[in-house]
Formats: structure tokens, sequence, C-alpha cells
């Protein structure tokens, strides 16, 4: 047939995911928490703000547990060309508060803090080579991101922890979007069975853990 | 405020993006075919079959014009974790019918062809280090990225290319998903965080100056 058009307006009714619980290997297990910054997280109208308390009891528990846990840190510098080619206004400058993670879950001394200059914390980033290192590998390791914005760059870092064949978690109350609708409409990507919904209440750790094809739902 | 579940469905009412005009210099331009593939445009039903006169149209201009083309071609084998960890059966197998390029627009001698063992041409595949063989630099290319599916490989494709700050282009009829999809995908690329340099155009609307007769990238500012 003939390529048609889009219409000028689709309606999409979108059923929202169901979290489950779930019960991890704190050896098979890293929690990437991505953004969670003071520009983003400060407004206590937000719902970032809101997913502050879901990421501090979910940091607990995977120290506790002794599991991996990764923060991502958004910054820019003045020639970033977000600026110098696409006239977007100066912002997370390097070593500016608004950069600064959030303090009720400031990384502790010895964690890793992974700085990038774009959305995606694979584009141009030591990432791979850090997951690598500390035997966070694909297939074999459940990865739970949280953070913000669930539509931008907590969303790269879910697809892209997925597209390489990482387990990949969300726990619900740790990510956030300006909006209800933005999350949902960022849920309905998160299709296939490497990815699986979850809340910070419903995660816990232990000795032996759900398998892979457990917590993708393909075994009971 | 205590963080506070999604209602159990959301409804929300998209507009879609105009398509729109872009004069390009070719040697500041990609072309980038994504899984156009015969798994995809040549079996059952779907807009996936209806976008490979589109391509068709783009790559013969663009090729016309010199600009660079890269296809990307997804391959699997029987041991891909998809197939013995997440469940999906078997599929695009290395060498099969399924996994080759439509014959419409097969790439030609000098195409660039990378094959890719994910979803995303920027999980291990080598791209980024193709476009800097070819001094393709973010900041000063345009990308237009065509292929299925709009909202899973090309998908990928796309953000990639704008999370690498390369001026990035959706030309709508070489690119589908579901009506669904496509418009939940294209939403996205129209919020706040993508918006900035990505676009919307069709095969029918994009032209290339001559060679060395555009030598700046298109004015951004422009495309949002």
């Amino acid at each position: 047939m003939a390529w048609t058009p889009l219409p000028d307006k689709v309606t999409l009714k979108l059923k929202t995911p169901v979290p489950r619980p779930v019960t991890l290997d704190p050896k098979k297990t890293a929690l990437v928490i991505v953004d969670m910054q003071k520009r983003f997280c400060s407004n206590p109208e937000s719902r970032a703000y809101d997913a502050v308390e879901g990421n501090a009891l979910l940091l607990k528990k995977a120290r506790d547990a002794g599991a991996k846990v990764i923060f991502v840190q958004s910054v820019r510098t003045p020639e970033s060309l977000e600026f110098t080619v696409f006239g977007q206004e100066p912002r997370l400058l390097e070593g500016t508060e608004e950069t600064e993670i959030m303090p009720e879950i400031a990384p502790l001394e010895g964690e890793i803090v992974m700085k990038r200059y774009s959305h995606d914390p694979f584009a141009r980033t030591p990432l791979w080579d850090i997951l690598l290192e500390n035997k966070i590998l694909p297939a074999e390791t459940a990865v739970i991101v949280t953070g913000v914005s669930a539509a931008v760059c907590a969303n790269a870092a879910t697809i892209g922890f997925s597209n390489r064949h990482y387990m990949t978690l969300i726990p619900m109350d740790c990510q956030a979007a300006g909006s209800e609708e933005q999350e949902a409409l960022i849920y309905a990507k998160y299709s296939e069975n490497s990815y699986a919904f979850t809340l910070s209440t419903m995660v816990e750790f232990a000795p032996v853990g759900m398998t892979m094809k457990q917590l993708a739902g393909v075994e009971a | 405020m205590a963080w506070k579940p999604l209602p159990e469905t959301v409804t929300i009412e998209l507009e879609t993006p105009k398509p729109r005009e872009y004069t390009l210099p070719p040697e500041k331009t990609v072309i980038l075919v994504v899984d156009m593939e015969n798994y995809f445009c040549k079996r059952g039903q779907g807009r996936s079959l209806d976008v490979i006169k589109g391509n068709v149209r783009l790559l013969a201009k663009a090729r016309a014009a010199g600009a660079k083309i890269i296809y990307c071609q997804s391959v699997r084998q029987v041991e891909s974790p998809e197939h013995t960890v997440y469940g999906r059966p078997l599929h695009l197998l290395v060498g099969t019918w399924d996994a080759q390029i439509v014959d419409e627009i097969a790439p030609l001698p000098g195409d660039t062809v990378i094959q890719k063992w994910s979803h995303d041409i920027w999980a291990w595949h080598g791209l980024e280090a193709e476009l800097e063989k070819e001094g393709l630099k973010a900041g000063e290319t345009t990308v237009l990225v065509t292929g299925v599916s709009a909202a899973g490989c090309a998908h990928a494709a796309a953000l990639g290319f704008s999370n690498r700050k390369y001026h990035t282009l959706i030309p709508m009829d070489c690119t589908a998903a579901s009506i669904e999809a496509e418009a939940r995908t294209y939403a996205q690329y129209m919020s706040g965080g993508y918006s900035y340099n990505m676009g919307f155009t069709l095969s029918t609307m994009v032209e290339f100056a001559p060679k060395g007769v555009m030598t700046e990238p298109m004015p951004v500012a422009a495309t949002v």
C-alpha cells in the first residue's frame, strides 16, 4: 500500500504497568541513579521531588545488601554544543550547585559517580568500561534504573541497558517525569521481557535472587 | 509530597508533527537506513511495508548528491540473549532471507553496512568509529534516520544521534511502526528534551544543494 500520513491527532489510552515484587541477588544487581540533582528535584511541587524518598529507600536497601551503586551526574561546559550550536541557555555547568546530587541520597566515599555531558550515559562516557570492570555483565545482571527525567535522561539509561541485554528494572516511585502523561508515554515503550516494573518497597535483596528468566517473566 | 502512582489508565491526545522542507549540504549529511529487512518489510501487514518507496526516493536523491549512506542490519544468533534469556522466538538469524535488506534499496558497492546484534546501533557496533573516519561531526552534520521500527531500532538510532548532539531529522514516510507507536515516539522527539535538535520531514521535502554550495550546517533554530 501507499504510505499514509498520521492523522493530525492521535488519542492513546495507555494502561499503566503493574509493579511487582522482586528478590535480587546483590552480587548480580546494580543500582543506577540518574540525575537526581538539585536542578531537577528541588521543587516540592514536582514528581521529581516526590521520587527522592523512593530513591533513599532503595539506595539504603542496595547499600545494606552490598549491591553495586552507580550515580550518573549530568553536567555541561560552556562549550557544550547545546549552547554553542543549538542555542539553548547554559545550564548544569560543572561545579555549580544545581548539578549537586540531592543530599538525601548523596554518594558515599568509594561509590561510583560518573559525569556525562549529554542525556545518554552510554554516549562518549566510560560507562561500558565501568560495567565491565565491576563485572556487571549483560544477560546475567539486573540493573535498576532510577532518576529523572523518566522521559529523557533516565529513559536513555533505561533503554540503553535493555538494548545491551541487561534485565532492566524500573522502580516507578523512583523515576519521574514532568507529568503523569509523560511517564505513561515512556512506560508504554518498555514492553519487552527485558523490562520489568517494580517499586522501592517491592525490592528485596537475598543471597539467592530470582533468575534473569524469572525477572523477565519467562519462567515462573 | 508523597509519591503518587499513575492512574490505572492514562488517556492522552497527541498532536502529530508537521513535516518541513529542508535543503541540505550533501557533504554534511548522513542517511542512516535502519533494519529495512525482509523480516520487517516484506512479511505480514502494517505500515512497515509502506515505507520502501520513501526510502527508494530519499536514497536516490542522496546518491545523486553524494551524501554518505549507512545501512544498519539487524542480525541474531541462536545464542543471542533475546532468545536464550528473554524468551523471544528465534528471529533474524544470520544468513537468512529474513535478515536481508529488501531488494528495492539493496546496498551498493561503497555503501557502509553495519551489522548489529541488538536493537541499538550505538551499542558496541562501530558507528562512532565510522562517523569519525568520515569526519562527520556532531554539531555540524545532519542525519536522516529511516527504517523500522520507528519505535524500536530506528528510535534507538535517532535518539542516539540526538543525544550525541547531531541535528537529527525523521523523514516520516521512510520510517514506520503502528500509528499509536509512531505518535508516542514522535511526541518524545517534540518534547523539550529533544526538540532543540530534532525535526520532521518527508522524502519529497528533502533536497540537496550542489556539493560545496552550502558549507554551513542548517540553521537549527529554524527547525524547532
